[in-house]
């Protein structure tokens, strides 16, 4: 494609500028074919200096997730084989939920750059502008549906992985599965499963990342309790890098999950941030507060109240509790 | 523990001179006697495992049921069938409160319907109805946790 050779040719000359009469020269085609590319790679996000006499350089190039550079970068057994990037949709789970119902082979992947109607658990939305990750993977594996909410803990053991490889953040995952940075959300799943009473048909597993979006956009309510990779590393981060780690971690932890789903959960809580720590657990019908002090062989999260019992949670919001009387939903 | 487990533990009483087991597993403890009495109790009463219910033994294998389902299984009629959850999790009767359930008591639903979902770990199990009929009996109320195996609905060929 004669855009891409522009674009590699003014990649390749960095800073310089290049004629754009040897662009034309060089590709064969005329000078006002090389200017109607130039205008297309600017429409694309690129940022491109035209000086009359000198020619073209490149600037910038655009924060967008590069389909070509997934393509090329996944090195991964079966997440990510196949990526379906669009600019916008309504959820990507949602999406991917068709794809798998339609018959999509495991392990594919519907990425957009804008989700208009993100969700979170119950109905809730996922706030989705531009300059983040909003991911969804379609998995099939031969479980009963019992283990599979153990599925959720893999994802979160995977993103977690990824983000520590591809960035300097520490992140870390408050139970079940949101990714955070410090005391501040920076992620979160939310899965999706379809299953016969003794086999998983699919499961969808849909990551959100808050990555370069301005972290000073956030609605005031949720500006205190959240923050963006690139608010955390004072530099804009790679995404498209990002989404190719994640898959490759994903495709590991995939593997292992299969194998010897123990090996998750030990994995988990090495990096989790909840256990030990005073928490109130809120669902629809009651509230649960006292001491995390592990997540049991299903995942649930087991709770020392304050009379001493044990009680499990499989689901709810949970608050972790700061020292002193200082509260804060996270 | 769950139901299956449970039946295996039966059915090696059965073909065995075994003639009491007794298991305890994650602060439940079941005991089993051939031809004789169940005991069914929570060690830590805060456990959030529903209170069993017993149900008097059949001949000659004895038969236990968790409460809902062994309810399930009184009311069930012969058209009826009961719609049990695959997973340990929490039961919604919507797919977010400001939503209307799913399905009603009276309801006519297809095979495949979506009758509910089970969350467990952030994960949403949308539950199909394994066959057409009328919903006559929900038997969960919405936000509690449920069981592997426990019966959810009851639903009637028409």
């Amino acid at each position: 494609m004669t855009k891409d050779d522009i674009l590699r040719l003014l990649t390749i000359s960095k800073s310089a500028f290049v004629s754009g009469e040897k662009l034309a020269l060089k590709l064969n085609i005329t000078r006002a074919a090389v200017w109607k590319h130039i205008k297309a790679l600017e429409q694309e996000g690129y940022e491109i200096e035209a000086v009359p006499s000198k020619g073209y350089r490149l600037m910038s190039i655009p924060d967008a997730i590069n389909l070509r550079d997934i393509e090329a970068a996944v090195k991964t057994k079966m997440i990510g084989r196949k990526v379906h990037l669009l600019a916008e949709v309504e959820s990507t789970n949602s999406a991917a939920v068709e794809m798998a119902a339609a018959g999509a082979p495991e392990g594919t992947i519907v990425a957009a750059e804008v989700q208009t109607g993100g969700k979170g658990r119950l109905g809730r939305t996922w706030i989705s502008p531009k300059g983040n990750l909003y991911l969804s993977v379609i998995l099939r594996p031969k479980i009963a549906p019992n283990k599979a909410p153990l599925v959720t803990l893999m994802g979160a053991v995977a993103v977690v992985s990824a983000i520590r490889k591809q960035t300097e953040v520490h992140a870390q995952i408050k139970w079940p599965n949101d990714i955070f940075s410090g005391e501040r959300k920076i992620g979160g799943l939310l899965t999706e499963m379809r299953a016969e009473p003794d086999q998983v048909r699919h499961i969808v597993l849909g990551i959100g990342l808050n990555v370069n979006m301005n972290a000073a956009s956030l609605p005031p309510a949720v500006a205190s309790l959240a923050t963006t990779l690139s608010a955390e590393t004072g530099s804009p981060v790679n995404r498209t890098g990002l989404l190719v780690e994640i898959a490759s971690e994903l495709d590991r932890w995939y593997q292992t999950f299969l194998k010897n789903d123990a090996e998750i959960l030990r994995a988990w809580e090495a990096m989790n941030m909840t256990i030990g720590r005073q928490v109130t657990v809120s669902s629809a019908n009651e509230t649960i507060q006292g001491t995390a002090e592990a997540i049991d062989h299903d995942g649930r999260l087991v709770i020392r109240t304050i009379d001493g019992a044990l009680q499990a949670v499989a689901a709810g919001d949970v608050t972790l509790v700061k020292r002193g009387t200082d509260t804060e939903t996270l | 523990m769950n139901l299956k487990e449970l039946k295996e533990l039966i059915d090696i009483l059965k073909d065995t001179d075994i003639s009491e087991v007794e298991v305890e597993r994650s602060g439940v403890r079941v005991k089993i006697k051939k031809g004789g009495d169940i005991t069914y109790h929570t060690a830590m009463p805060r456990m959030e495992y529903p209170p069993a219910a017993l149900v008097a033994p059949s001949v000659p294998a004895p038969v236990i049921e968790q409460a809902q389902a062994a309810k399930a299984i009184e009311a069930a009629k012969a058209n009826q069938i009961k719609v049990a959850s695959p997973i340990v999790g929490t039961f919604y009767r919507a797919s977010s409160p400001d939503k209307p359930a799913y399905v009603e008591v009276g309801d006519v639903v297809k095979k495949g319907q979506i009758l509910c979902i089970i969350e467990a770990m952030k994960l949403m199990n949308e539950i199909e109805s394994e066959a057409a009929g009328k919903v006559v009996q929900v038997l969960i109320e919405s936000g509690q946790p449920v069981e592997y195996g426990q019966a959810l609905f009851l639903i009637e060929s028409v």
